[in-house]
């Protein structure tokens, strides 16, 4: 997995700058991550990675590493 | 859930945060005022769907600001004096509203109820439907669409649901034709068909249940685009943004294969494959052509081995006569497009352009970004007419009698234009065309067509106001208000409805809220007779003044002297708007009609 490419995504979405994206990221500390934001950010990153969440995954990705690691796991190239 | 995107895909294969992104930047780019104002009602989770319904406006240049309802609260949301409906004053009000979330005991539970029941149930949602339609019709005479009701394909009784009237998908279909009733008692109303946009992709693709286990959103993104690119081509229906002309291509877009190197006997155009290709496509287009759409052909070849396919080509649908412009010749696409604009005097921002060819296409997007075009770059044309229609960029909410007959008006113009090269005078010019001119009240009869020019005119519209059909009924009811609409025959045929006014009568003061003509009676001068007509109204009501106002647009400069010329005079106004305001004392003035009409009838 490309983790720019994942970052351009989450940032896209959250309209904040790709270089806020870290490992800190998270419903918690980005404003704009709200449950509304969340289900438009899922909905970028299958379509972006071609992939499908389950339901366990879509609510257990509350920030940015765990996102990534499901990434990861989903298109089978884990870092 | 994530199959790969099919033709026309809603946005250019455009991926969820890219759209997010130009949406973003787009906004912050764009002063905050003057925005379109819509308001979404609902009873489920529609959220996502405010950046796509604001990517689709923007992209027909229409700057929106998009207000959503409290969820499940349509009606207090209508009715509240400090609700979002009286807070909002939206321009374009949308209700989705599903039975899901309304009452499921239709959609799940309809198997265990007694007749008497069922009817209670269907009663209870139509009497809501009217009710909320209604109050919001008090409140504002603002464009409204509605969305109409899904039918679950996973019914309780599976195979044996078809067979049964009552049975669920029966009933949600029966309260669906119960809707087209409802909506068609309420001026200005209008049905989204949320099924016939799911039949597009499916259901499996369209509805996503982890989102509705999970927020109430009831569609996926793929939905939510789809969905938002149905209202979008309302708003700009209801804009005045629809497109007037069909700009085609010939060599592999009308038929395949290339008429020049081929000749007429080998194109492909007929009733096997692969000329049926192109002879759906032409029959869809010759339904275009029914409805009012121009066709103009722009082709690089020689003209006489073009117009020898039309002549002869057996198999050929459209003829030569369902085109009101041709330019076949090795002349670059752009200039050609630009004197279609200018032969049929209307914007080139109303043209489409479909065509084949990778580089015309690019020429065509840097040199007229405000060209729309279709590309038909596919190996294979198969999917041509699904692309077109897609697109609705033709699309409008209002069907008139002008429409149908269209193209057979502008060919009488051509006529017209070979009379004018020959008088001696204009004056001559205008007598010679005998022209007859009928000025009346606004009536149910032509309130349509009405809506639709103040809706649509650009250039002779000195205010550029748009109306719904439900605020020209409203005005032509209102005893402060008074609309007039203009028709004109000539020796060449009617032209229709071509001239609207809409007066307010503000004390002694007559305001022209409203003046225009239609392009296509430009240069004629029609409008000296119509503002006299307007002056003879305002005296009626004892009025002894009035004014008129310019609004410029980019659109508009041809109006721009229109009341100075016709002896106003520049004033102030108590309650000034933007545009520039003029005045004329009509007390002791004389009205005398210009003598080059045949007959001039006020009614």
């Amino acid at each position: 997995m490309d983790e720019q490419q994942l970052k351009k995504v989450v940032s896209n979405i959250l309209d904040i700058q790709v270089s806020e994206v870290n490992d800190q990221s998270s419903m918690k500390t980005v404003t704009n991550w709200d449950s509304l934001r969340h289900i438009q950010l899922i909905a970028a990153i299958e379509e972006e990675f071609k992939i499908t969440f389950s339901m366990e995954d879509m609510t257990a990705m509350i920030n940015y590493p765990i996102i990534s690691q499901k990434v990861s796991e989903l298109t089978g190239k884990i870092p | 859930m994530n199959s790969e995107p099919t033709f026309g895909d809603f946005a250019e294969d455009l991926k969820t945060d890219d759209i997010a992104k130009l949406v973003s930047d787009f906004e912050k780019s764009m002063p905050a005022d003057n925005r379109l104002k819509i308001l979404v009602l609902r009873n489920f989770t529609i959220e996502p769907i405010v950046t796509y319904l604001k990517y689709f406006c923007y992209k027909s240049q229409i700057p929106c600001s998009v207000t959503l309802g409290n969820y499940d609260n349509i009606l207090q949301d209508i009715i509240l004096p400090e609700g979002p409906l009286s807070r909002v004053k939206p321009d374009i009000i949308i209700v989705c509203f599903r039975l899901d979330q309304f009452s499921e005991r239709i959609t799940r539970a309809c198997i265990g109820m007694q007749p008497g029941e069922i009817t209670a149930i269907t009663q209870e949602i139509t009497d809501f439907i009217r009710n909320v339609l209604s109050e919001i019709r008090k409140k504002t005479a603002g464009g409204v669409l509605i969305n109409n009701f899904e039918i679950p394909p996973y019914t309780p009784l599976g195979i044996l649901d078809w067979q049964n009237r009552n049975s669920e998908p029966n009933l949600i279909r029966e309260l669906n034709r119960q809707l087209i009733d409802i909506t068609s008692g309420f001026p200005g109303v209008y049905i989204v068909d949320i099924e016939n946009l799911k039949s597009i992709v499916g259901y499996q693709n369209f509805i996503d249940n982890r989102n509705w286990y999970l927020a109430r959103l009831p569609y996926s993104h793929k939905a939510l685009r789809l969905i938002a690119e149905e209202y979008a081509k309302f708003i700009r229906s209801l804009k005045g943004k629809t497109k007037k002309c069909l700009v085609l291509d010939c060599d592999n877009t009308l038929w395949g294969g290339i008429v020049g190197e081929d000749t007429i006997n080998k194109i492909q155009i007929g009733s096997t494959y692969p000329g049926c290709i192109y002879a759906e496509f032409q029959q869809s287009i010759l339904n275009m052509y029914r409805r009012g759409i121009l066709l103009a052909i722009c082709s690089k070849n020689n003209e006489n081995d073009v117009l020898e396919v039309f002549e002869n080509h057996p198999e050929m649908i459209l003829k030569k006569e369902h085109f009101v412009a041709k330019k076949i010749n090795w002349n670059d696409k752009v200039s050609n497009i630009r004197e279609i604009a200018k032969d049929l005097n209307i914007g080139i921002d109303s043209l489409v352009l479909v065509d084949d060819n990778p580089f015309e296409i690019n020429y065509v997007r840097q040199m007229l970004p405000e060209v729309e075009v279709i590309p038909f770059t596919t190996p294979d044309g198969y999917h041509y007419r699904d692309i077109l229609s897609h697109s609705g960029l033709f699309d409008t909410v209002a069907f008139s009698e002008e429409d149908r007959t269209r193209s057979e008006i502008y060919r009488g113009d051509q006529c017209r234009q070979v009379l004018k090269s020959e008088c001696r005078s204009l004056e001559d010019f205008f007598r010679d065309l005998q022209m007859e001119v009928t000025i009346k009240n606004a009536d149910t009869f032509a309130i349509p067509r009405i809506a639709q020019l103040t809706q649509k005119t650009n250039q002779f519209n000195l205010t550029t106001k748009r109306y719904t059909e439900s605020q020209i009924e409203e005005f032509s009811q209102s005893p402060e208000w008074c609309v007039r609409y203009l028709e004109v025959k000539d020796r060449f045929g009617s032209n229709g409805i071509v001239g609207v006014a809409i007066l307010h009568f503000d004390d002694e003061n007559a305001v022209i809220d409203s003046f225009l003509m239609s392009c296509r009676i430009i240069g004629r001068s029609v409008e000296d007779a119509f503002l006299l007509d307007c002056i003879e109204c305002a005296k009626d009501r004892q009025c002894k003044t009035i004014t008129g106002q310019y609004i410029p647009t980019k659109k508009n400069v041809i109006v721009q002297e229109f009341y100075k010329n016709q002896n106003f005079a520049p004033a102030t106004m108590n309650k000034p708007e933007a545009g520039l305001n003029y005045i004329k004392e009509i007390q002791n003035i004389s009205i005398i009609y210009p003598g080059y009409f045949k007959s001039i009838i006020r009614e």
